[in-house]
């Protein structure tokens, strides 16, 4: 009477069987692993199977009779195979898609999708053609994953804490992948009071991962953070010079395995005064190696600059006017910008050179303030796409 | 090492003029069968049936013949309560696992595809359905289908070397014109606003051109406001593009000056209002006149007259809240995510109750 079988790595099973094609009993026959439930084969009696031998788990019905093989080889419609072998997550709900095929002496539900880890899957067998087939039920599921939460968040920038009132943007960077689903539920914004601010950032949703999905940018709403009109009356500015507001990030924000983070994340934010400057290279001091070293050429800014564009928007050009390949580290504070080049510094003038792209916390780029108030005094002209500044290596 | 102050060095600005940037890259096109994705995204109906898809993970468009998917199912479509809970079922899954992404109707069968990504994470898969007019929901295999990739490319990064690049750029909305399919994005590193356009069959990409607006609702001449839904629509005999902004205006723009590189200065038409988020927008005709329909996030579903449309004076002064063409709010459509046309008396949405249950609705155009 051992309706199911498990195979492969792992699964577990419970069974049921039903006359006739109606449920009289709710028998749980078999509860067990893969592990210790030794394969059968295809001999009979008829029984429902969880195969996690090939990548994808599949659904068999194996110990059908060569006949019943026979009739199940001819085609049919999706309709016609779901009245055959209906796999679903639940019992009311509607079957899963997949593909039907008799294969290795088996009856095979392969789903179209991979079916998720810790979930229960009801599956129900009757043999076509026979109105006094019984009906084989089981319920299926793979193991469940892990479920102890170890992502956390590992840093946000700025790293500093202190903002400026029209800050833009902030990188939250995870230690694991994460889920596919926007943060702004989980992101929270509390005045120097507690009280959460409401609606500080843009309502974008999902769009703002990196590849890998470590990092996450949360745009604070730029319509919340102007200069020189009255603040919104029903809502204010979402940061005020002078105060201090804490960053609240819940641990029920879910990762890529679904799990949801390890602890929660607080971090102070500080408020200063709006900064409407556009960024002046002039400001910068660049401290070059000697010549014929492999040491580090260091930048320094007066002002924190925007970590994710540190990264890309600047580099270094040889004295031949191509990109000269290195490493980068961004210093603490992002107020550092470190290049290490793949070998030692031959003696020549070289070029640091900005993309039009590089921002500080509140967006602006250089020549370029992130906020032009008056229309008919607006830049109209093309951006630089590119700031050479020049340096020697001696 | 020595310290040096650049206030003594001479600081280059190239001014690369964008006419000397090339005006279209011959892009990275991928043609075969079996398309695969990382996230589907925007959809859009090409006239012959080719439906263009957004792989927004990976800043690509692909476009897919969709086969005997597009002729299978019964003509038309039919309202589905509780989609997301039946389409997660259809998954093997739950629905908090389910994200209906995008929802499109086909211009012949009247048959609704919608986009949907399965799971969570890297994990993620993504699916393409169809909703016939019996209302069965039907998972198209991408297995057998045809199809032409295209990328986006990415901004470069200055230190070509870095691993580290962690831009990523997606797509927000598409609209088929003339033979050209343009593009609105987003980026996770710049707040920006750029339209590109590829060409059909896929061979070119061009360099995109800045859109740049007044957005009188934040007081300020705004390049970087993201553009994030779009329709082609004809002022005066002409080709334009009205594009729903963040925080809400409504622009229009002629297609002809959307060339690659240029600075395009859209007319800002309508401020609807801030605090708002535009989703998805049609155009319809109604008694013999024609109309906008866009949904939103916080806002409802606007109704707006094209009538002023090519009259409208722009707006280039602060506006406290509204102003411009007016519109009209149907209140009898709540929660709309994602609109069509379902045909010339019907619009098909997907509409979120207050419960949090996704519908699928066909509702009389108002």
């Amino acid at each position: 009477m051992a309706d199911t079988t498990l195979e492969g790595a792992a699964g577990i099973s419970r069974t049921r069987r039903f006359t006739s094609a109606a449920p009289v009993a709710a028998l749980v026959l078999f509860l067990g692993l893969a592990a210790c439930a030794p394969d059968p084969g295809n001999d009979g009696p008829p029984r429902i199977v969880l195969n996690v031998a090939a990548e994808r788990a599949t659904i068999d019905v194996a110990g059908l009779p060569a006949d019943q093989l026979q009739v199940l080889t001819a085609e049919r419609s999706r309709d016609e195979w779901v009245a055959i072998l209906r796999v679903a997550v639940a019992a009311d709900q509607p079957p899963m898609a997949g593909d039907y095929v008799v294969s290795e002496g088996r009856l095979r539900f392969t789903p179209m999708f991979p079916l998720d880890a810790g979930r229960d899957y009801v599956v129900r067998f009757v043999a076509p053609g026979d109105l006094a087939a019984q009906a084989i039920s089981a319920s299926v599921s793979l193991p469940a994953r892990d479920t102890t939460p170890v992502t956390v968040v590992s840093q946000v920038f700025p790293s500093a804490g202190d903002v400026p009132e029209n800050q833009l943007r902030l990188y939250v960077h995870f230690s694991a992948p994460m889920g596919s689903k926007g943060g702004l539920d989980y992101i929270h914004l509390l005045d120097d009071k507690g009280a959460e601010v409401k609606d500080p950032f843009l309502p974008l949703d999902a769009e703002f991962w990196n590849d890998d999905r470590t990092r996450y940018t949360v745009f604070f709403d730029p319509g919340r953070q102007k200069r020189g009109i009255a603040p919104i009356a029903d809502l204010g500015r979402s940061l005020t010079q002078g105060k201090t507001y804490t960053l609240v990030i819940d641990a029920a924000w879910r990762d890529g395995n679904g799990l949801p983070l390890a602890q929660p994340f607080r971090r102070p934010l500080r408020v200063g005064a709006p900064d409407e400057r556009p960024l002046d290279p002039k400001t910068w001091t660049i401290m070059p190696p000697s010549a014929g070293s492999t040491n580090s050429l260091r930048v320094t800014f007066p002002e924190p600059l925007d970590h994710g564009l540190l990264l890309r928007a600047l580099g270094v050009l040889a004295p031949d006017g191509s990109p000269l390949p290195g490493d980068v580290i961004v210093g603490e504070g992002e107020l550092l910008w470190m290049f290490t080049p793949k070998g030692a510094w031959p003696a020549g003038r070289y070029s640091l050179v900005a993309f039009a792209s590089l921002e500080d916390l509140a967006g602006n780029r250089i020549g370029r303030a992130f906020e032009v108030d008056r229309f008919e005094r607006s830049d109209h002209s093309a951006e630089p796409e590119k700031t050479l500044i020049p340096f020697s290596v001696r | 090492m020595r310290s040096l102050f650049l206030r003594s060095t001479l600081v280059l600005t190239v001014a690369l003029s964008w006419s000397g940037v090339p005006s279209a890259a011959r892009a990275s096109v991928d043609n075969g069968v079996g398309p695969t994705f990382k996230s589907i995204g925007p959809l859009v109906f090409g006239p012959d049936g080719v439906l263009f898809a957004g792989d927004t993970q990976s800043a690509a468009i692909l476009a897919l013949d969709l086969g005997k998917a597009a002729t299978g199912g019964a003509a038309g479509a039919k309202a589905i309560p509780a989609f997301d809970q039946k389409v997660a079922a259809l998954l093997g899954t739950d629905v908090r696992e389910i994200t209906v992404t995008d929802l499109v109707v086909h211009p012949k069968t009247r048959n609704a595809f919608a986009s949907v990504m399965r799971g969570q994470g890297n994990n993620a898969q993504p699916a393409l359905l169809r909703i016939d007019g019996a209302g069965k929901i039907d998972v198209v295999a991408f297995g057998g289908l045809k199809y032409s990739r295209v990328e986006l490319p990415n901004a470069p990064a200055a230190n070509p070397t870095d691993q580290r690049n962690s831009r990523t750029q997606s797509i927000t909305d598409m609209a088929f014109v003339d033979g050209r399919l343009y593009v609105a994005g987003l980026s996770n590193e710049e707040f920006s606003s750029k339209l590109r356009s590829v060409s059909y069959p896929f061979s070119t990409v061009d360099n995109g051109a800045s859109v740049e607006i007044f957005h009188g609702n934040h007081g300020q001449f705004e390049t970087r406001s993201p553009v994030y839904t779009f329709v082609p629509y004809k002022v005066k005999g002409e080709t334009n593009l009205i594009a729903g902004y963040l925080c809400t205006p409504l622009v229009k723009f002629p297609v002809t000056g959307l060339k690659a590189g240029a600075k395009v200065m859209g007319t800002t038409i309508a401020e609807l209002g801030n605090r708002n988020r535009p989703l998805d927008m049609i155009v319809y005709q109604k008694d013999g006149k024609e109309f906008l329909l866009m949904s939103n996030n916080s806002r409802g579903v606007m109704k707006i007259s094209t009538e002023g449309f090519a009259t409208a004076e722009g707006i280039t002064k602060p506006v406290a809240d509204k102003a411009g063409v007016g519109y009209e709010t149907i209140t009898a459509m709540k929660g709309v995510e994602q609109l069509d046309l379902l045909d010339a008396a019907n619009t098909i949405v997907l509409a979120r109750t207050e419960a949090g249950v996704l519908n699928l609705n066909i509702v009389a155009l108002p």
